[in-house]
């Protein structure tokens, strides 16, 4: 999967300290989060996270009984400034490729934005908006 | 085809060769073998009061425990140099049972999974593909030396290496396959990567399936994946390993072969023997092993027996393919439910095993299901919806199958309760 970051996605259950639980087998490894998003449907929820190693981190959760997935998800740089949110996400509904979700990473004087389209559509969509001129990280 | 005849004597003369070779067991395990003399003394009994087949409820039970507790070879009743063949089970939630056979035992496990293999309607002219597993288990060896008798080829695949097992199947031009029914499905899901059409590269005709609980969806779904008759084979290494039962092609029940293996169905709960067709426990009295003969087994299946004559030619009595287990039984709102079948669905929804734990409590005066499901690393997906499909499915198929209206929780992995490395199936906190 070319032009894409790996997303580790951390199963938990709507019970106080999990989350906890997650963070705080990060830290003691000393693995840094860069961006981080939690979703529930009622009893449980998902936690969404972008670190700097993320088969280690995948090892340490599993390790500490989490279910862990990894999926690919596109980063994009983005300004701070009115439309530019708009641009990237109307670039890709002009080519009819669903957003599943997306959330967003602050990096510097410029912030970076991810998002999750379907697998078989991903090629597609980086190229969509490199085409554009949209700068799509490999790493951030 | 009827291997023997003494499976379509009359229910007279079945009685009569049960109640002589019940009086001879009794008087052997009591003669030679110290754990029984002293169980018989305990009730104040001794094998001449046995003189009717109602007489065989006054007999003591025995229990897997026993066989444990008596481990490896303390319950045989041959010298050592007699015994031909041990076998045994794995022993993960304890000690293995050890069980043993002389040759005389060897002549009778042959005998009924002849009988096994003609009531499936396999003869000389089959090639029998053996997947189940070869070595400590009964299963492969079983299967293997009853095929031999009937004049079958046998291929003694045993098991795993799905491939290499279709490659021969194919080459081989097997007719009959002797596997667990999951094997049967994932070899199915395998071969059909050639195409939908994958069948013609096949001999198969007749399956023969056993060692594990199996719902009726998923005997169709094997038959159907295959295009092959389904039978069904009963046993347990306790009593003789597979061939204490098999189903013919008139039923789904299964005939037990009563010259050989005496069968009761009692209250789990009581003891107390239940009126034919009622389930309840199996229990099993061997009438002709001789290096561990067991009275009144107590195997903890659920099923019910009915006597009246089949179809197919047989007398000998039927059982119900296997419901559930009488240790994790819980009545829910009148409804019976075995944690079995409560594994089968999820299994049979997802395509994975997932662990689980079945909650029961009390909500007002009626009962509460909730079943708590891990989600392993199978199911995991990064997409909340896709979550919330898999738990309202498994709600959805419980209620489908089972008739029970169940509260499917997600739960993080390893978060159920364990007991000596297995997951508590059944916590019940109306008790």
């Amino acid at each position: 999967m070319s032009k894409s970051i790996k997303q580790l996605s951390v199963f938990l259950e709507n019970k106080v300290g999990r989350l906890g639980d997650v963070t705080g087998i990060l830290s003691k490894a000393g693995i840094p989060i860069r961006s981080i998003e939690l979703v529930e449907a009622g009893d449980f929820g998902i936690l969404r996270l972008i670190v700097t190693e993320t088969e280690r981190a995948k090892e340490l959760l599993e390790a500490g009984s989490f279910s862990v997935k990894v999926s690919p998800v596109i980063a994009v740089e983005i300004a701070h400034e009115a439309g530019c949110f708009h641009r990237i996400v109307s670039l890709l509904a002009a080519e009819g490729i669903n957003i599943q979700y997306a959330y967003t990473c602050h990096g510097g004087p410029l912030g970076i934005f991810i998002l999750k389209t379907d697998r078989v559509e991903m090629l597609r969509a980086v190229e969509v908006l490199e085409t554009d001129g949209v700068k799509v990280l490999d790493a951030i | 085809m009827i291997w023997n005849q003494a499976e379509s004597a009359s229910r007279e003369e079945i009685e009569s060769t049960q109640l002589k070779r019940l009086q001879e067991t009794a008087r052997r395990v009591y003669a030679v073998n110290p754990f029984y003399k002293e169980k018989f003394e305990e009730l104040g009994i001794t094998p001449e009061d046995i003189r009717s087949l109602e007489d065989l409820q006054r007999l003591p039970f025995t229990r897997k425990q026993d066989l444990r507790n008596h481990y490896p070879f303390g319950l045989f009743c041959v010298p050592m140099s007699e015994v031909v063949r041990i076998h045994s089970s794995s022993g993960t939630t304890g000690k293995p049972t050890v069980v043993g056979y002389n040759a005389h035992d060897m002549e009778v496990w042959n005998e009924v999974m002849a009988r096994v293999y003609t009531m499936s309607g396999v003869g000389p002219q089959d090639v029998v593909h053996n997947a189940y597993g070869y070595g400590l288990f009964t299963g492969g060896l079983g299967f293997h030396y009853g095929a031999e008798k009937v004049g079958a080829t046998v291929v003694p695949a045993s098991g795993g290496f799905t491939d290499r097992q279709l490659m021969l199947m194919r080459d081989f031009g097997a007719t009959v396959l002797a596997c667990t029914p999951s094997f049967a499905l994932h070899l199915a899901e395998v071969a059909s990567k050639a195409g939908s059409e994958f069948r013609k590269d096949y001999k198969l005709k007749v399956g023969i399936f056993g060692a594990e609980p199996t719902s009726e969806g998923l005997k169709k779904e094997v038959a159907k994946a295959w295009g092959i008759d389904y039978h069904e084979v009963y046993g347990l290494s306790e009593i003789i390993g597979p061939g204490v039962s098999c189903s013919c092609r008139q039923s789904d029940r299964l005939h037990i072969f009563e010259d050989h293996f005496l069968a009761e169905i009692i209250d789990p709960e009581t003891g107390e023997p239940l009126p034919e067709g009622e389930r309840g426990e199996l229990v099993i009295t061997t009438l002709t092993k001789q290096a561990l003969p067991i009275i009144r087994y107590r195997t903890g299946d659920i099923t019910s027996i009915v006597k009246e004559p089949c179809g197919c030619g047989r007398t000998h009595a039927r059982m119900e393919s296997i419901v559930g287990r009488a240790d994790d039984m819980l009545i829910v709102n009148g409804v019976n439910v075995y944690p079995s079948q409560v594994e089968h669905v999820i299994a049979n929804a997802e395509g994975v095993t997932l662990n689980y734990q079945i909650i029961a409590d009390k909500k007002g005066h009626l009962d509460k299901l909730e079943i708590m499901v891990e989600v392993s690393e199978e199911i995991m997906t990064d997409n909340l919806g896709e979550l919330e499909r898999i738990r309202k499915e498994i709600q959805a198929s419980l209620l489908n199958n089972l008739y029970i209206n169940a509260d499917v929780k997600l739960v993080e992995p390893e978060s159920i309760e364990r007991s000596m490395g297995k997951a508590v199936r059944v916590v019940d906190k109306r008790r």
